[in-house]
């Protein structure tokens, strides 16, 4: 096993209540393995891979559970420790990759920042001049990997002067550049035009399977998702609440939100069915029903759905968080 | 390519200094009081005939028109007249109060810049911090504060209180120094007069206080203002889930980002602190442009008022040049 999280809590204290954003999630991760965590905005997934980093932003913080990673904990390193595992181990792309890259450098420079920080290229034989050296030449080797045209030149462009699709290379470029163990990918693709969405995606199952690289898939898209993972966790208020084999999940969604969820997404056919969307609105955070979390939105509810509601485990890595399975 | 916009910009920038020449040569001759009498008021007796001589001689007998192409003539042949009241050309007197006043606008924004960035960086980053609102509190008051009660308070402080620094002037009657070039600090460091050199830092500290507070205020504002508007980008969490200090993070890339605008505050409050010295100047009898500007206005010195105005607008024009130009260096996205 690469990554396990345990029982994982991250809130938000706030002048009103703290808000439960990631609320007891535990997931498993092999060794290249590609997991979706798959739910609508606010439900509490890309606080979740942010929390793996530990990089939640204030007035957040992460109040409970594990993260073992090769064998230790990562809440329990020193702030030291984890910043030099950041982009060595675990990596991180984002969601509009127009803000993720820095505008005021070069996108070559920030591609060789991250071999800098690390010490890839740092034997003492190694003068300065010659250090760089080699850094750039990875980094070219990287673009061209990653798919950038011309990178020769394009290393000593600006972020401005690259497309989102290009730009999204480059991020990924950046993430690849330490061969970290995982890659934390937050809506990588979101933001981008389909045929774009596509390459990017081809993209990064090129180097999961060339590099062995394991990646968690945060998306509110569950296309997307089934197109791309392995396993599937779908998440809701702050919970996973199903979580199995991407096949499994598609064909016969357990939990009452996953089959909601599935219902949602349009199809491209003749004499298409109308769409049914999942009635309601997303709970306050700051003020979930007691028992279980969907019980407001769900047309099976019962009396027992008003208890909190355990995981069940159905054997075969499948998991659902739903009183009508035993 | 840039050195060519670069040109253009200064030519475009010749037509706004000639039209300020000629609004002030209009305010001046707009504003009550002739500068015949007032000189001749101090004289005492005076003939009429004295009087008609010197109208004649500073052409002040012909229409407004005339006079205004006089000035234009002038001014195009490099020539900004001769004083009134003083009798010198008016460059002679400029050149001799510009190294003071420069200094002091350096010392001024030095104070400013050394004490706001960090300021401003620090406040953001510890929003709402002890250290965010006394600063932020202190930062107010030199907004609001007129700086001739700032200067006043601080001498009353420094000078009659405490007694360890001077209340006037740029340098002890007591120290001697060879003028080289004007600026005093390089002069004493030329001539390697090392009390000369303490004397003019002593005597710069209150002033340069006095004419940076409220500039520090502005850009110590401003930059936490925008460096918290960085802070909230996805690139700076980004650096930091490449696995950089935090130190780097804030300093490489959030704070080369805020500064953008950041220094165009900068260049105005630069621009202002060359022209709108003259209330420092004159609490503090800083022998500078200011005060020479201020004390021909009170006399109707028609040449030396625009000569000196000339010169303010041709600083301002000029610090709004270098902004542009340093713009394109820290922000990739712009070009002149």
């Amino acid at each position: 096993m690469l990554l396990e999280v345990n029982n994982l809590q991250t809130y938000f204290q706030t002048s009103r209540g703290s808000i439960k954003a990631v609320d007891g999630v535990s997931i498993k991760l092999e060794q290249g393995e590609i997991l979706g965590l798959v739910g609508e905005s606010g439900c509490g997934k890309s606080m979740t891979l942010l929390s793996l980093l530990r990089l939640v932003p204030h007035p957040g913080a992460i109040v409970g559970g594990e993260i073992l990673f090769q064998g230790g904990d990562l809440l329990k390193k020193s702030s030291r420790e984890m910043t030099r595992m950041r982009g060595r181990d675990l990596a991180m792309i984002f969601q509009d990759p127009m803000t993720t890259l820095n505008p005021v450098f070069k996108v070559g420079e920030q591609i060789r920042e991250s071999l800098r920080i690390h010490n890839i290229f740092n034997q003492s034989r190694f003068s300065e001049r010659k250090r760089l050296k080699q850094e750039k030449e990875r980094v070219i080797q990287l673009m061209e990997e990653t798919g950038i045209p011309s990178p020769m030149d394009r290393y000593y462009e600006y972020p401005h002067q690259f497309s989102g699709g290009m730009q999204q290379r480059a991020v990924i470029a950046i993430a690849l550049s330490c061969e970290p163990k995982i890659l934390l990918a937050d809506e990588p693709t979101t933001a981008l035009d389909v045929t774009i969405q596509a390459q990017i995606l081809n993209l990064m199952e090129r180097i999961n399977r060339s590099h062995g690289m394991a990646v968690i898939l945060v998306t509110h898209d569950l296309g997307v998702a089934a197109e791309f993972c392995r396993r599937i966790a779908v998440m809701y208020a702050g919970k996973i609440i199903e979580q199995g084999l991407t096949d499994e999940i598609i064909e016969n969604p357990l939990h009452p939100y996953t089959q909601g969820l599935l219902r949602s997404i349009p199809h491209i056919v003749p004499d298409k069915p109308r769409l049914r969307p999942i009635r309601g609105t997303v709970p306050d955070l700051l003020n979930l029903p007691p028992g279980c979390t969907f019980l407001p939105r769900c047309d099976y509810a019962v009396e027992v759905c008003k208890e909190p509601q355990e995981m069940r485990d159905l054997g075969n890595g499948r998991l659902v968080r739903c009183a009508r399975y035993k | 390519m840039q050195a060519a916009k670069i040109a253009e910009r200064i030519l475009i920038a010749i037509p706004v200094v000639i039209g300020i020449g000629i609004i002030i040569f209009l305010i001046m001759r707009l504003t009550p009081g002739d500068p015949v009498d007032i000189m001749m008021g101090q004289a005492g007796h005076v003939s009429a005939r004295e009087i008609e001589l010197l109208t004649e001689q500073w052409h002040l007998n012909e229409p407004l028109h005339i006079q205004l192409g006089y000035f234009l003539r002038d001014l195009a042949r490099g020539d900004l007249g001769t004083s009134f009241t003083k009798g010198r050309p008016v460059w002679d007197l400029i050149k001799g109060a510009l190294p003071a006043t420069l200094e002091l606008a350096l010392g001024a924004a030095i104070f400013a810049l050394l004490l706001a960035i960090p300021i401003g960086v620090i406040s953001a980053v510890k929003q709402n911090s002890f250290i965010d609102r006394a600063s932020m509190t202190v930062a107010f008051f030199g907004i609001c504060m007129p700086v001739f009660y700032l200067g006043i308070i601080l001498m009353l402080v420094f000078s009659v209180k405490m007694g360890v620094l001077p209340t006037y002037g740029r340098i002890s009657y007591e120290v001697m120094l060879h003028k080289v070039t004007g600026f005093y600090m390089l002069d004493s460091i030329i001539t390697g007069n090392w009390a000369a050199l303490g004397s003019t830092l002593k005597h710069l500290i209150l002033p340069s206080i006095t004419l940076g507070f409220p500039m520090a205020a502005i850009v110590a504002r401003v930059m936490r203002s925008s460096m918290l508007e960085v802070l909230r980008n996805d690139y700076v969490v980004m650096a930091r889930a490449k696995g950089l200090r935090e130190f780097s993070v804030i300093v490489k890339h959030a704070m080369r980002n805020a500064m953008i605008p950041t220094v165009t505050v900068i260049g105005l409050e630069i621009g202002m602190l060359l022209g709108g010295n003259m209330i420092v100047e004159t609490v503090f009898s800083w022998p500078g442009l200011g005060r020479l500007v201020v004390n021909s206005i009170f006399v109707r010195d028609y040449p030396l008022v625009q000569g000196v105005v000339m010169v303010y607008a041709f600083t301002f024009v000029a610090a709004n040049l270098v902004v542009d130009i340093l713009y394109t260096y820290i922000n990739p996205k712009i070009s002149i």
